[in-house]
Parts: structure tokens; C-alpha cells; sequence
């Protein structure tokens, strides 16, 4: 290593900064582990940050029936997330495909326009969507809340796709055509499979945000047995706000999903979430 | 039925079919809603009544008379603002450091992305617990160092409470930050910092000189992503303090939604919720001209 003083400094400095404020992103997550395992009394005001005793019983609880059951919104809330993740990656390759590759009318303010749909605040629309959905009897429906959630992240979707699909070299998808293939043809044999890291990216984006969203399902789901993972936690939360072992170990289940995928496609993620913030 | 023939010989009309079903999703969802949501907003429509009576502007008056409304929307200035800055000062130390080359860096960077995959509920009841009044550790260390004698209720605290919230926010948000602003930082050519070198520019100026300047577009799109993000922020608002105590945590958003589903007024709920738009649309505006400058 390096003997001058001033760089080791910087060195020490560095790392000292990193600690902290990985301290400060990771401890949370720890905590909320840690609380979902502990098995002695939560509720004395001598806290040590390592378990004293372990157990499952938090985790257990949650599973068989009783008021902390979780399995019916974790069934509801996969169901919805897989279905619109499936959804909005077949319509979002299809839209972006054509943003990327062939040229309309119109086709860039087209785009810009969907984009920015994005950036709509949520309260705007769902006030009125929820009037609309009322008379459409969609209230207390999978279908209203993957109709939702699909047109919400479409835009997103179609952003991440078509920054993509841009990357791809237009000779590969040539040669496929002068091989016989139909646009279409191509578009499935060679498109696709090569932008796997696009679409992955796109995957998680999509199931992140529908096993999560709030909002939207706290104004149109209003049975218990249409209850989403988020909804149904905060209903623990209303309902018995200090049995902080059971919450955590519904955390902990909420989150492992999320967190898996985000770690899995970490590299694919990263380069989705920066396109367009990035210029090549 | 159109064969893959016809559609073949025609990109126009491929394009058409292709992109189709995603403007109708869109235009059906979020479109269509916020059109009808300004017929809404000029009549004297609730959820128990649905007779929509034209009254023409007076929700609008009446936002402009509403001093609720008026501290909401400071609220979500403040909060808006705080927010930003934090996660632009913590996103811009941590990219910086990531971007250095060290033992761990790979594993640090896979795991800076996790607060970003927890949903916002769960993020809520990570802090509320943290911040338990009785049991959260954060009284728990406070106390041990010396700091608070008194074990403090941070959630029900009028002056503490928008703080408790504004942590959580920056916890789950500033990865967000990171993976923006690091991807910018990666594009910066390393013969740029070599000449600085030679030219014998220390830390700070080569940070001012060339960094900054280099990702000045990164910078401001988290800006402005950020800003709206905290805009339209209600779960942590739901999940930890419900607007409470005293309206204290009552931003616009929040405000809003308890006007429609609390107080079932959707015509005045129309209304503010326009004014929300207005907010967010003059700030996507100067993100639309940062794209387009960006593009040329």
C-alpha cells in the first residue's frame, strides 16, 4: 500500500464515512431481523443487538390461523404482482419495440408524452378512478388493481425497453430479416432473447412496485380477503401497533421477495433504472 | 384479421398495433381520470351525493381560502426540499466513495440497493419501531449516551414527528440517488483527473472543476425525480404518523386524500388535487427542457 501519509488519511477517511453511513442503510434491516427472531421479552428497556434467544414462533404465528395470518394477502399480493409483471413486459415490449425501431408520425412526441405520464401525481387520478371503477364494479377486484398498476408502470417499462432495445445493433436484427425472418419474427428470435438483461430489469421494477404499491390498493380494495401484503400490514399496524415481533417477521416476508430480485438482477437493475441518464 | 403480411410490408401500421394496447392502458387509467377529474372539480359532488351540480370555480376559492391547505402545501415544500437535499448530500458521499476502488466495494454496492427494494410500508414500520417511544432503540441509545434523560414519543412530537418521517424517506430514497449519480460518475474519463493532476489541483478543486460539471445532468434529474417523488408521498405519512399530531405531518398529498375518503368531498378533493398537478407539472416542465437539452 501506499506509504504517503496524506493518501493514507484519505484512506482512513474513506472508510470511516463508508461505515457510517452504511451503518446508517443497513442497521434497519438488521433491527427489523433481529426483532422477527427474538425470543425473550421485546418489552424491556435493556436492549442488546444480539438475540438472546431465537425463535420462529413470530414467523410461525403468521401462518397458521389467527390475527396475524398472512397467507391469503401474500397469495393475493404474488398473484397480482406476477400477473402484472406479465402483462406490462408483453404490452411494454411491443410499444417499445416500435418507439425503437420504426418510424411514425408523430412517433417522438408520442413517446415524450407517455413518459411524462409518469410523473402524473397519483392522488390526481385516483380520486376519479376510484368514481369510475365504482360504476365499473372493479372495487374489490384483482383485475381493477392489475388494470392499475399495469397503466402505471407501462410508461416506466416502455422507457427502460426502448433505452434497451436502442443498444442493439440494427445489423443483427438485418441479418435475421435477410435470413427470412418476418419484423415480428425477428422481433421474438432475435430481440428478445438478446435483451434479457432489459427485460429483467423491467421484471423486477414491475413486481417491486406491485407487491408494494399502497396507495392505489388502499383506496379500491376494501375486504379483508382482497387484502394486498401491504395493506394487510398496515392493518396490523392500526390494529395491534406494539407486537413489533410479529410485524417484523411480516416484514421480513414482504420484503424477502423484493430484495432477492433486486440482488439477483442487481447488475441488470442498475443499467434499467440509468438508462437515459446515462448518454453512451 | 390483419396477416403478419400486410402488417409486414407496413411499419406504420405495425407500429400501431404494437404501441395500441399501452396508449389505450394509459389513456383509459391515468389520462381519461384526470380529464374527468376537473369536471369533478366544478361541482359540489360527494361520495353520498353524486349529483354534479355546477358550481364553476368555488372549490378553487375555497383551496385558496383553506389555511389548512395553505400549511399543507408548506408542508410538502419543506418536506420536499429537506428530503432532497439529504439524499443529494448522502447519494453524492456514498457514489463518490463507491467509485473510488477499495476491498468490499462490490459487495458495498450490491447491498446500498436494498432500501430501495423495500416497499414503503415496511420501511414505515422499521422506523416507527426504531422510534418507539416506550422501546425504540433510538430512545434506547439516546439515553445510554447521554444525550436525552427522558425517553422521548418522536411520532406524537409536534416538532419531531415531519423529522422521524423524513429520515425514513431518506433512508429508502437515497440508493435511488446513488445508483443515478454513480452511473454518471463512471462515465467520467479517468485522463481527466490525470491532467488535473499534473496541472496540481487537489481533492476538492478537481471535485469542483470537473466532477460537478460532469454530472450536472445526473444531478439535476435526481432533483427533480426527488422532488416529485416526496410530492407524491403518502405511505410513510399513512403508516407512521396519519397527518398527526395536530396536522403537523399533513402534507398536500395526504391532505388531499383524507379530503376525498375521510370527509367524502371528491369535488373539493378534485380541486386541490389540480393544484398537486400544478406543483408537479412546473417542475417536470424544467425537467422536460433538461431532457431535451440533454437529447441535442
Amino acid at each position: 500500500m501506499n506509504k504517503n501519509p496524506f493518501i493514507r488519511l484519505k484512506r482512513f477517511f474513506l472508510y470511516f464515512t463508508l461505515t457510517i453511513l452504511m451503518g446508517f442503510f443497513m442497521f434497519p434491516v438488521y433491527w427489523i431481523f433481529f426483532t422477527s427472531i427474538q425470543g425473550s421479552n421485546l418489552f424491556v428497556r435493556n436492549i442488546s443487538f444480539i438475540p438472546r434467544s431465537i425463535t420462529f414462533s413470530n414467523y410461525l404465528d403468521l401462518f397458521v390461523e389467527g390475527k396475524f395470518y398472512i397467507v391469503t394477502p401474500l397469495i393475493n399480493s404474488l398473484r397480482v404482482a406476477l400477473l402484472t409483471t406479465i402483462v406490462c413486459l408483453i404490452l411494454g415490449i411491443f410499444s417499445s419495440y416500435a418507439f425503437a425501431r420504426l418510424r411514425f408520425k408523430g412517433s417522438t412526441t408520442i413517446f415524450y408524452l407517455l413518459i411524462f405520464t409518469e410523473m402524473l401525481p397519483p392522488i390526481s387520478f385516483l380520486i376519479p378512478l376510484y368514481i369510475l371503477f365504482r360504476r365499473l364494479a372493479l372495487i374489490n377486484t384483482f383485475g381493477g388493481l392489475m388494470i392499475g398498476y399495469t397503466a402505471w408502470l407501462l410508461p416506466i417499462v416502455t422507457w427502460i425497453l426502448y433505452s434497451y432495445f436502442k443498444t442493439i445493433p440494427q445489423d443483427l436484427e438485418d441479418s435475421a430479416r435477410i435470413d427470412g425472418c418476418t419484423r415480428v419474427g425477428a422481433l421474438f428470435r432475435v430481440v428478445i432473447p438478446v435483451s434479457f438483461p432489459g427485460i429483467a430489469a423491467s421484471a423486477v421494477v414491475c413486481f417491486i412496485f406491485s407487491i408494494g404499491e399502497f396507495i392505489f390498493a388502499l383506496t379500491v380494495i376494501t375486504q379483508e380477503k382482497v387484502h394486498t401484503l401491504p395493506l394487510a400490514l398496515s392493518e396490523f399496524v392500526l390494529k395491534y401497533s406494539v407486537e413489533y415481533g410479529k410485524l417484523a417477521a411480516a416484514s421480513i416476508i414482504m420484503f424477502l421477495f423484493p430484495i432477492l430480485f433486486a440482488l439477483i438482477f442487481q447488475k441488470f437493475l442498475v443499467k434499467g433504472l440509468t438508462a437515459g441518464a446515462v448518454k453512451e | 384479421m390483419k396477416s403478419p403480411i400486410s402488417l409486414e410490408s407496413n411499419p406504420k401500421k405495425l407500429a400501431f398495433f404494437l404501441i395500441l394496447p399501452t396508449l389505450i392502458a394509459v389513456f383509459a387509467i391515468l389520462i381519461y381520470p384526470i380529464l374527468y377529474s376537473l369536471t369533478i372539480s366544478f361541482t359540489s359532488a360527494t361520495l353520498r351525493d353524486m349529483s354534479f351540480n355546477f358550481i364553476g370555480l368555488q372549490n378553487y376559492f375555497s383551496a385558496l381560502r383553506d389555511q389548512k391547505l395553505g400549511n399543507a402545501f408548506i408542508l410538502t415544500i419543506e418536506y420536499s426540499a429537506v428530503t432532497v437535499f439529504f439524499k443529494l448530500l448522502l447519494g453524492m458521499s456514498l457514489a463518490l466513495i463507491l467509485n473510488e476502488k477499495f476491498i468490499g466495494r462490490g459487495l458495498t454496492r450490491s447491498l446500498i440497493i436494498i432500501p430501495w427494494a423495500v416497499p414503503y410500508i415496511v420501511t414505515g414500520i422499521m422506523w416507527r419501531w426504531i422510534f418507539d417511544s416506550n422501546i425504540g432503540i433510538f430512545n434506547f441509545i439516546l439515553n445510554k449516551i447521554g444525550i436525552i434523560n427522558e425517553y422521548i414519543a418522536w411520532l406524537a412530537s409536534r416538532s419531531f414527528a415531519l423529522s422521524t418521517i423524513i429520515i425514513a424517506d431518506v433512508w429508502q430514497g437515497t440508493p435511488f440517488f446513488i445508483i443515478i449519480l454513480l452511473a454518471g460518475l463512471q462515465t467520467i474519463p479517468e485522463d481527466l483527473y490525470e491532467a488535473a493532476l499534473v496541472d496540481g489541483a487537489g481533492s476538492f478543486r478537481k471535485f469542483v472543476h470537473i466532477t460537478l460539471p460532469m454530472i450536472k445532468f445526473q444531478i439535476f434529474i435526481v432533483i427533480i425525480l426527488g422532488a416529485i417523488f416526496a410530492i407524491n408521498q403518502f405511505d410513510l405519512f399513512y403508516i407512521m404518523t396519519k397527518g398527526g399530531p395536530a396536522d403537523s405531518t399533513s402534507v398536500a398529498t395526504y391532505y388531499d386524500y383524507k379530503i376525498a375518503f375521510r370527509y367524502y368531498k371528491i369535488s373539493y378533493a378534485s380541486a386541490v388535487s389540480y393544484l398537486i398537478l400544478l406543483l408537479t407539472a412546473i417542475i417536470t416542465i424544467v425537467y422536460s427542457r433538461i431532457l431535451q437539452r440533454s437529447e441535442k
